[in-house]
C-alpha cells in the first residue's frame, strides 16, 4: 500500500507529474472563479508542490503560466465579447502567475521555515496586486471568488480596514498552510500553528467589527430591462426593435416613478437612439418634471464631437451630473472616449459614486469614488452579452467587494442582470434573475465616514512589498551561506 | 519509492513516470474535454429570452442571410399588423389593387423602391411570396419574410419584386 505522501513523490518526482499539478491547480483557480469560490482556499496547493520539486527556472515560469492560462480559460463567457479577449485575458492571466513562478524560484530556496509561511502570501498578495496597476490590467481575485460566502464574513470584514487584497493574502495564507502540511507538517508544525492561530484571531477582529450600515434613507428602483445585446444589434437596422426597447423602458420606469423614489437607474447604455432632442420621448421616459425623483441613466452621449459611454443624473428633464466611463472594453467599445476621472455625482446634498460595468473590478475606482465622499455607490451594467454564462454572478461578486471595502451601500443595476442591492457588509438585500425584465426597489442607507482602506489604500500593498524586501535580503544572506558551507 | 525529504529543490535526475501520474493525467484530460464541451454549449446554445413585449430568439443564419430577429412562427399579415397603425386595417387581399387602395390612410404609393424613413415595402414576389422590404444597413437590405423573421440580406430582394406597396410605418 502506497502512502497518501508517497504518492505526491511519485508524481512529482517527474515533470509530467509537476505540469498534471500545474494543470491541477488551473483547474482549481478556474472553478473558484465562476463555481465554487472558497476551493480559492486550496487552488494553488498543487502549483506550490509543483514548483517546489521543478530542478529549474524555465520549468516554474511555465508550471506559473499553465496555472494562469488556465485558470483565466475559465472565464469562457467574455469570448461572446469575441475570443480574442478570452486569449488575452488568459494569458495576462498566465504572465501574473509567472512572476509567481519566478519569484518562489528566487527565494524559495534558502528561506528557513518562518519566510517559507510568508513566501506565498506575499507572492499571491503581490501578483493580484499588479493585477490592478496600469492602463491595461484586468484584476482577479481570491476575494473576488468569496463575496458572497456568507460563512467567510468574518475575514471580508477585515476589507474595509485593510482592503479586499488583505482577505486574499488571509486565503493564500490557508493554501500555505495546506501546503506545508502536505510537505512536512512535523518540520513546519510552530508554523502551521501560528499561521492558523493568525488566520482565527484575524477572523475574531473581523467578527467583533462589522461594518457600520450608516443613516438617512434614500428609496430606489432599479429598471432591469432583461434585454439581450442582441436586440441592441437588431434595432440598429430595425426601427421596429428601436421603438421596443423604447417602449420596454417607458413602461418600467413609468412603474418606477409612480412610487415616487428619491432615485431611479437604468443600466448601462440602456436607450441608445437621442432622446435630448426629442421632448415627447423625454415625457415618455424621463421622470416627469412636477416630480423630485433623480434618474440616473446609462446613456451614449456626444460632448465636443467626441462620445462617451456616461452616466447622466436627470432631474425634471435636465443633466444634474454627468460622468464618463474610463476603463472601455478593448474591441467592443472603441468607438467611445474614454473619460478622464472617476468623480462622484452630485445630485443636491447626496454623492454618489458610479461605476460603469467593468470598472466595478478595480478596487481603486470604489476607493477613488470614496475618497472623493461618495455617499453610496451605484455600478451600471450591460453583461447582457454574456448570456447565461456564470461570469455575470463573477461580475456580481467583485462588485460587491466594492462595497465592503468602502464601507458603502451599492445598488448594481444590469441590463439583463444580475441587479442586487448590497449593505457594506455583502449582504444581499435584494436581487432579480439575469434576462428577467423588472423592478428592483429599495432603500440605501447614506454614509459620509472614510474606512480606513479608503483613506489609506496602499498600505497593504506597501507593506508586502516590504515584506518581500525582507523575503529576498533573508534568502540570498542565507543562501549565500549555505552556498559557502 | 524516494523518501528523500520534499522540502528542498532536488537535483535534475530521471524518474519514471508513475501509474499516480497517468491517473491524473487521464482525470485532468476528461475535465478538460467535459469543461470544453460544457463552455461551447453554453457559448452556443439557442435559448430564448423573454422580453416585456415579446420573446426572443437569437440570430441565425438562412438561405437569404443574417436572420438578425428570428420569428418562426409568424406570418407576414401578423407583422404587417405590428408595424403599420391599425386603422383602417390593411386587407391583404386587396393590398396590391392600386384603385381600391387610394384612400387608404396607410397607403402612400403603389411602387417598387426602397422604403424610406417611417415607411415599408409590401412586396411581391415573382414567385408570387409576400415580403416587406424595411430599409437598408451599410449596403445590405433588412427585410421580414414569413416563418423567418427580420433578415439583414446581402443581395437587393428589389431586383426580385414585381409589385409593391409602400406603407406608413407605426416607427
Amino acid at each position: 500500500m502506497i502512502s497518501f505522501n508517497a504518492s505526491f513523490y511519485n508524481v512529482l518526482n517527474h515533470a509530467s507529474g509537476r505540469y498534471a499539478f500545474a494543470l491541477l491547480s488551473g483547474i482549481l483557480n478556474g472553478v473558484a472563479f465562476i463555481w465554487v469560490g472558497s476551493i480559492s482556499f486550496i487552488a494553488n496547493v498543487p502549483l506550490l508542490l509543483a514548483l517546489m520539486k521543478a530542478p529549474r527556472l524555465t520549468e516554474r515560469i511555465w508550471l506559473g503560466a499553465l496555472v494562469g492560462f488556465f485558470a483565466g480559460l475559465h472565464i469562457y463567457g467574455i469570448a461572446h465579447y469575441g475570443w480574442f479577449l478570452l486569449i488575452t485575458f488568459a494569458t495576462y492571466t498566465a504572465s501574473q502567475m509567472m512572476l509567481y513562478g519566478i519569484g518562489f524560484h528566487y527565494l524559495w530556496r534558502g528561506s528557513p521555515p518562518w519566510c517559507r509561511l510568508a513566501l506565498p502570501v506575499v507572492l499571491w498578495t503581490l501578483t493580484e496586486w499588479i493585477r490592478t496597476l496600469g492602463p491595461f490590467s484586468m484584476p482577479a481575485s481570491y476575494v473576488g471568488n468569496i463575496a458572497l460566502d456568507q460563512w467567510l464574513a468574518p475575514w471580508l470584514f477585515l476589507s474595509p480596514h485593510l482592503g479586499g487584497l488583505f482577505v486574499s493574502a488571509c486565503i493564500a495564507l490557508i493554501q500555505t498552510l495546506v501546503f506545508l502540511a502536505i510537505v512536512d507538517r512535523r518540520h513546519y508544525r510552530p508554523q502551521i500553528f501560528v499561521g492558523f492561530g493568525i488566520f482565527i484571531t484575524l477572523g475574531v477582529i473581523g467578527l467583533l467589527t462589522p461594518p457600520n450600515l450608516g443613516s438617512d434613507l434614500r428609496s430606489t428602483v432599479s429598471v432591469q430591462s432583461g434585454l439581450h445585446n442582441n436586440r441592441y444589434a437588431v434595432a440598429k437596422v430595425d426601427p421596429f426593435a428601436r421603438q421596443e426597447i423604447i417602449d420596454t423602458f417607458a413602461v418600467l420606469s413609468t412603474r418606477a416613478y409612480s412610487s415616487l423614489p428619491d432615485y431611479v437607474f437604468w443600466p448601462e447604455t440602456a436607450i441608445r437612439s437621442p432622446i435630448f432632442d426629442n421632448e415627447s420621448l423625454m415625457d415618455q421616459l424621463f421622470p416627469p418634471k412636477n416630480q423630485r425623483t433623480t434618474l440616473i441613466a446609462g446613456l451614449p452621449i456626444r460632448r465636443d464631437s467626441k462620445r462617451y459611454n456616461a452616466a447622466l443624473a436627470i432631474l425634471q428633464h435636465q443633466i444634474k451630473d454627468e460622468s464618463y466611463k474610463i476603463k472601455l472594453v478593448m474591441g467592443t467599445e472603441d468607438h467611445f472616449t474614454p473619460g478622464q476621472v472617476h468623480t462622484p455625482l452630485h445630485i443636491g446634498s447626496d454623492r454618489v459614486g458610479v461605476m460603469i460595468c467593468l470598472e466595478a473590478v478595480y478596487p481603486r475606482i470604489g476607493q477613488s469614488l470614496a475618497a472623493q465622499g461618495a455617499q453610496f455607490l451605484l455600478v451600471l451594467s450591460n453583461d447582457a452579452g454574456f448570456g447565461y454564462s456564470p461570469i455575470t454572478h463573477h461580475m456580481t461578486r467583485r462588485a460587491v467587494m466594492r462595497a465592503l471595502e468602502t464601507g458603502r451601500w451599492l445598488v448594481r443595476v444590469g441590463q439583463a442582470g444580475l441587479s442586487v442591492i448590497v449593505n457594506p457588509r455583502g449582504e444581499v438585500q435584494q436581487s432579480l434573475d439575469l434576462f428577467t425584465p423588472a423592478l428592483m426597489s429599495g432603500n440605501v442607507q447614506l454614509r459620509d465616514d472614510q474606512t480606513f482602506y479608503v483613506q489609506y489604500p496602499n498600505f497593504f500593498p506597501q507593506f508586502t512589498l516590504a515584506a518581500l524586501v525582507f523575503l529576498i535580503l533573508v534568502a540570498s544572506n542565507r543562501r549565500r551561506k549555505l552556498d559557502n558551507a | 519509492m524516494n523518501n528523500k525529504p520534499l522540502t528542498e529543490t532536488p537535483e535534475p535526475c530521471y524518474y519514471p513516470v508513475s501509474s499516480q501520474t497517468r491517473y491524473l493525467w487521464i482525470s485532468l484530460t476528461l475535465y478538460v474535454v467535459a469543461f470544453i464541451i460544457y463552455a461551447a454549449i453554453d457559448l452556443y446554445r439557442d435559448q430564448p429570452t423573454v422580453g416585456l413585449f415579446n420573446t426572443h430568439l437569437p440570430p441565425t443564419n438562412s438561405v437569404y442571410g443574417n436572420v438578425l430577429d428570428p420569428k418562426p412562427n409568424l406570418r407576414i399579415e401578423d407583422e404587417l399588423r405590428a408595424r403599420v397603425p391599425p386603422n383602417p386595417p390593411i386587407q391583404m387581399d386587396r393590398v396590391f389593387d392600386r384603385v381600391s387602395m387610394r384612400a387608404h390612410p396607410n397607403v402612400i404609393e403603389h411602387s417598387v423602391r426602397l422604403p424610406k424613413s417611417k415607411e415599408l415595402l409590401l412586396g411581391k414576389q415573382t414567385n408570387g411570396e409576400l415580403m416587406l422590404i424595411i430599409g437598408e444597413y451599410l449596403g445590405e437590405w433588412v427585410t421580414f419574410r414569413s416563418g423567418v423573421g427580420v433578415i439583414l440580406e446581402p443581395n437587393n430582394p428589389l431586383v426580385d419584386v414585381e409589385l409593391g406597396v409602400i406603407l406608413r410605418a407605426r416607427q
